[in-house]
C-alpha cells in the first residue's frame, strides 16, 4: 500500500507490505524491512540486526517520533487529497508563523511590498518577532490590528503576488 | 514553625519552589491562571488558586488578585520565583503591607538594583569597574549623541530589565529608530516600564556571574560563578561551573567585588552579580534580586539548597554557614530546554506536548513543568524545562549531559535538545574557549544532520505507524497522544478528589 505524508514541507511518498510485524518499505531513500510492533508511546524496531526503543506520539494529522535524540515530524496526507505536492507554497495568503498578539502593522490594503519586507509585529512569549512578506506583490487585504490575537486558521494578510 | 508559602509563578521554578517547601516541612499553595488548571505545578502543590484568564497581565502580573489569593489560602508568606513579579519592589512592598513575608530582598534592594542606572552609578561607588555607557535613559537624540561618543556597536538595554528582554545591539546611527522603539515597546511589556539606556557593547565577552547570600543579620557570602555565555536572543541556554575562563586570582578579585557590590546596597537574600568578561578585565552589568533560572549548578557543585536558603533567611534565620565552609566539588553543566525552534531563529512553539519521557540517572537532575499531555500556551516565557549533570571533572558533566539529551523525549512541541547537544560537541565548547558569540559564529546556519539510512529508517517508521492507524486516528489507534490524556486526566481528577 501506498503511505504519502509530509516531511519538512516535503511530500514523501512511501510503498509498504507487511505480514504481520514483518514490514518491508520502499521510500525515496531507499529501502527499509525489518520487524516492527507498536505498544503504547513506543515503537520496537529490529532491522539491520539491531534493535530499536522509538518513543512515538500523534496529533491529529500528525505523527512524532523520537530516533537518536532527535524528534521527527510527519504529517499524513490522505488519500486522494489534493495533489500531495506543493501545500506549502505561498499562495498569497499569510498566516501568523505562531499564535500571539499583534503588536504593529506597518502596511497598508493597496500597498506594493518586496519579498522580505516587514509587515506586522507579533509577540509571543514576551518576544517580538517581525513577520516579512514571503513574496513580491500587492497588499489586498489587511485582517490584522495592534492588539489583535493573532489565530494559526486566520491569514492576517492577503497579498496579491506579482507575476 | 511550619509555614505557608504562595507561590507567584508557574512552570519548572513553582515546581523547584515546592521541593525546597516539602523539604522544610513547610506547605505550598500554587496559583495558575485559566490557561494552566491542569499544569503540573498545580498538582504538585498542596493548595491551588486560580488568579484570572490567561493573560500574564490578568494573572501572573495581577498583584491584587495574588494577594487576595494570599489571604483566602492562608500563607504567610509570597515567593516570586524568577520572571513576572520577582523584581517588582511595589509588589515587594504590597506584600509586606498586607503583613506577610516576602521570599527575596527587601523592596529598596529590588528598585535600587532594579533600576540597572542607579546600580550602575552605586556600585562605581563601590570601587567595581563598569562598562561605558549612558548616564540615564535615552531619547532618539541622546541615544545617537551617545553612541558618538562611545562609539558603535552600542547595545539598548531595558532600564527595568533582564533576561534579555528590551534588548538591541546597533551598529550605525540608521538602525537606532526602530530599535529604539522596538526595545521601549518590548520593556513595557515586560515590566511596565519604557525606559531604555546605552551601554558599549562588547564584540566577545563572555558572560560570567557570582550566586551571593546575604542574610538579615549583615553577612554576606558568595557561593562562586556560572558561566553564561552560551546565549540566544541575548538569552542564556547552557550554563556551568565553574567557568573555563577564570584563574585562582581573578576567580577571587570577582568573588570580592561580587561581595562589595552587594554589601553597597545592604543586600539581603539571594542575588546574582554579573558581570562582562573580556580580555582578561571583568565589568559589573547588573544585580539580579532573584533566584536564577541557572541555580541548580550551584547546588550540584556546592550542595547547598539555595531555595530553602532564601526561605530561611526571609523568616530571619541566620546563616549558619561560613565563606569557608563553601568549597565546590566538580563540575555542573545546565541545559534549558525551551519550546522552541532553533530551525525557525528560536521562534517560541507552544501547543500540546504529546508525550514526556524524561531520562534518569545518578548526577542527573531534571527541574520541569511538564507532562505528557501538558500544554504549552503562547502567553508565558517558553521555557519547559532544566536539564542539569554533575562529574567529578568537565569531561564527566559533559558526557552525562550528552546522554541526557540524547535519551530526553518530548514529542509536539518542538525543543533545541539536539541543537544543545551539537554545542557540547563544538570544538570550543570542548575547549571551554567560547564567548557570547559561539551560537552566533558558529550555528547560525545549524539544522539537523541525518544519514540517508537513518532518514530511511525514519520514512519506512513513520510509514508502518501511518499505516497501522490509516494515517487519521481511529479510536484503536495506538496513539500516545490520545491514549495518554484520558488516564493522565483521569490521575488529575482523582488527586483533585482526595480534598486537601
Amino acid at each position: 500500500m501506498k503511505i504519502r505524508f509530509q516531511f519538512a514541507g516535503q511530500p514523501i511518498e512511501c510503498d509498504l507490505t507487511r505480514d504481520g510485524q514483518k514490514h518491508q518499505i520502499q521510500t525515496p531513500l531507499g529501502p527499509m524491512s525489518g520487524n516492527m510492533n507498536a505498544e503504547n508511546d513506543v515503537l520496537t524496531v529490529e532491522a539491520d540486526g539491531k534493535t530499536l526503543k522509538v518513543p512515538f506520539a500523534r496529533d491529529k494529522e500528525k505523527l512524532f517520533i523520537h530516533l537518536n535524540g532527535k524528534v521527527w515530524e510527519f504529517t499524513f496526507i490522505e488519500p486522494g487529497f489534493g495533489s500531495g505536492t506543493g501545500s506549502e507554497k505561498f499562495d498569497g495568503k499569510l498566516y501568523p508563523p505562531m499564535p500571539g498578539n499583534i503588536v504593529k502593522v506597518m502596511v497598508a490594503e493597496g500597498d506594493p511590498v518586496e519579498k522580505g519586507q516587514p509587515l506586522l509585529i507579533l509577540e509571543s512569549m514576551k518576544m517580538e518577532h517581525t513577520v516579512a512578506s514571503p513574496a513580491a506583490g500587492k497588499v489586498i487585504k489587511v485582517a490584522a490590528a495592534p492588539g489583535m490575537v493573532a489565530e494559526l486558521t486566520k491569514p492576517l494578510i492577503e497579498i496579491q503576488i506579482a507575476e | 514553625m511550619a509555614h505557608r508559602i504562595l507561590i507567584a509563578n508557574r512552570g519548572e521554578i513553582a515546581v523547584r519552589i515546592i521541593q525546597s517547601l516539602k523539604e522544610l516541612e513547610w506547605e505550598s499553595v500554587a496559583v495558575y491562571s485559566e490557561a494552566d488548571a491542569r499544569a503540573v505545578h498545580v498538582k504538585a502543590a498542596d493548595h491551588a488558586v486560580c488568579v484570572g484568564p490567561p493573560r500574564a497581565l490578568d494573572s501572573y502580573l495581577n498583584q491584587d488578585r495574588l494577594l487576595q489569593a494570599a489571604k483566602e489560602s492562608g500563607a504567610d508568606g509570597v515567593h516570586p520565583g524568577y520572571g513576572f513579579l520577582a523584581e517588582n519592589a511595589g509588589f515587594a512592598q504590597k506584600v509586606l503591607d498586607a503583613g506577610l513575608v516576602w521570599v527575596g530582598p527587601r523592596p529598596d534592594n529590588i528598585s535600587f538594583m532594579g533600576d540597572k542606572l542607579a546600580a550602575r552609578k552605586k556600585v562605581l561607588g563601590a570601587g567595581v569597574p563598569i562598562t561605558p555607557g549612558s548616564d540615564g535613559p535615552v531619547t532618539l537624540d541622546q541615544a545617537l549623541a551617545t553612541a558618538k561618543k562611545i562609539g558603535y556597536p552600542i547595545l539598548i538595554k531595558a532600564a527595568a530589565g533582564g533576561g534579555g528582554k528590551g534588548m538591541r545591539v546597533v551598529r550605525s546611527d540608521a538602525e537606532m529608530k526602530e530599535a529604539l522603539e522596538g526595545a521601549g515597546r518590548e520593556s513595557a511589556s515586560a515590566f511596565a516600564d519604557a525606559r531604555v539606556y546605552i551601554e558599549k557593547y562588547m564584540e566577545h565577552p563572555r558572560h560570567i556571574e557570582f550566586q551571593i547570600l546575604a542574610d538579615k543579620h549583615g553577612k554576606t557570602l558568595h557561593l562562586y560563578e556560572r558561566e553564561c555565555s552560551v546565549q540566544r536572543r541575548y538569552q542564556k541556554i547552557i550554563e556551568e561551573t565553574p567557568s573555563m575562563a577564570l584563574t585562582p586570582k581573578l576567580r577571587s578579585a570577582m568573588a570580592h567585588a561580587a561581595v562589595e557590590a552587594a554589601q553597597s546596597v545592604g543586600y539581603e537574600n539571594a542575588g546574582t552579580i554579573e558581570f562582562l568578561f573580556s580580555e582578561g578585565k571583568f565589568y559589573f552589568l547588573e544585580m539580579n534580586t532573584r533566584i536564577q533560572v541557572e541555580h541548580p549548578v550551584t547546588e550540584m557543585t556546592t550542595g547547598i539548597d539555595l531555595v530553602k536558603w532564601q526561605l530561611k533567611i526571609a523568616f530571619g534565620e541566620p546563616l549558619t554557614l561560613e565563606q569557608d565552609d563553601i568549597k565546590p566539588r566538580g563540575h555542573a553543566i545546565e541545559c534549558r530546554i525551551y519550546a522552541e525552534d532553533p530551525l525557525k531563529n528560536f521562534l517560541p512553539s507552544p501547543g500540546r506536548i504529546a508525550l514526556v519521557r524524561e531520562p534518569s540517572f545518578s548526577n542527573l537532575r531534571i527541574d520541569s513543568g511538564i507532562a505528557s499531555g501538558s500544554d504549552v500556551p503562547p502567553f508565558y516565557d517558553p521555557i519547559l524545562s532544566k536539564v542539569i549533570t554533575w562529574g567529578t571533572d568537565r569531561t564527566e558533566a559533559r558526557g552525562r549531559m550528552l546522554r541526557a539529551l540524547n535519551e530526553y523525549v518530548i514529542l509536539g512541541v518542538a525543543t533545541p535538545i539536539p541543537f544543545l547537544a551539537d554545542i557540547l560537541n563544538h570544538p570550543k565548547f570542548i575547549a571551554g574557549d567560547y564567548s557570547t558569540h559561539l551560537i552566533g559564529d558558529h550555528f547560525s546556519k545549524w539544522a539537523p544532520t541525518a544519514s540517508k539510512e537513518e532518514q530511511a529508517l525514519a520514512f519506512g517508521i513513520a510509514s508502518a505507524l501511518f499505516a497501522s492507524d490509516g494515517g487519521t486516528q481511529r479510536p484503536a489507534a495506538v496513539s500516545a497522544g490520545r491514549g495518554m490524556a484520558p488516564v493522565w486526566e483521569t490521575i488529575g481528577a482523582f488527586r483533585h478528589g482526595e480534598g486537601k
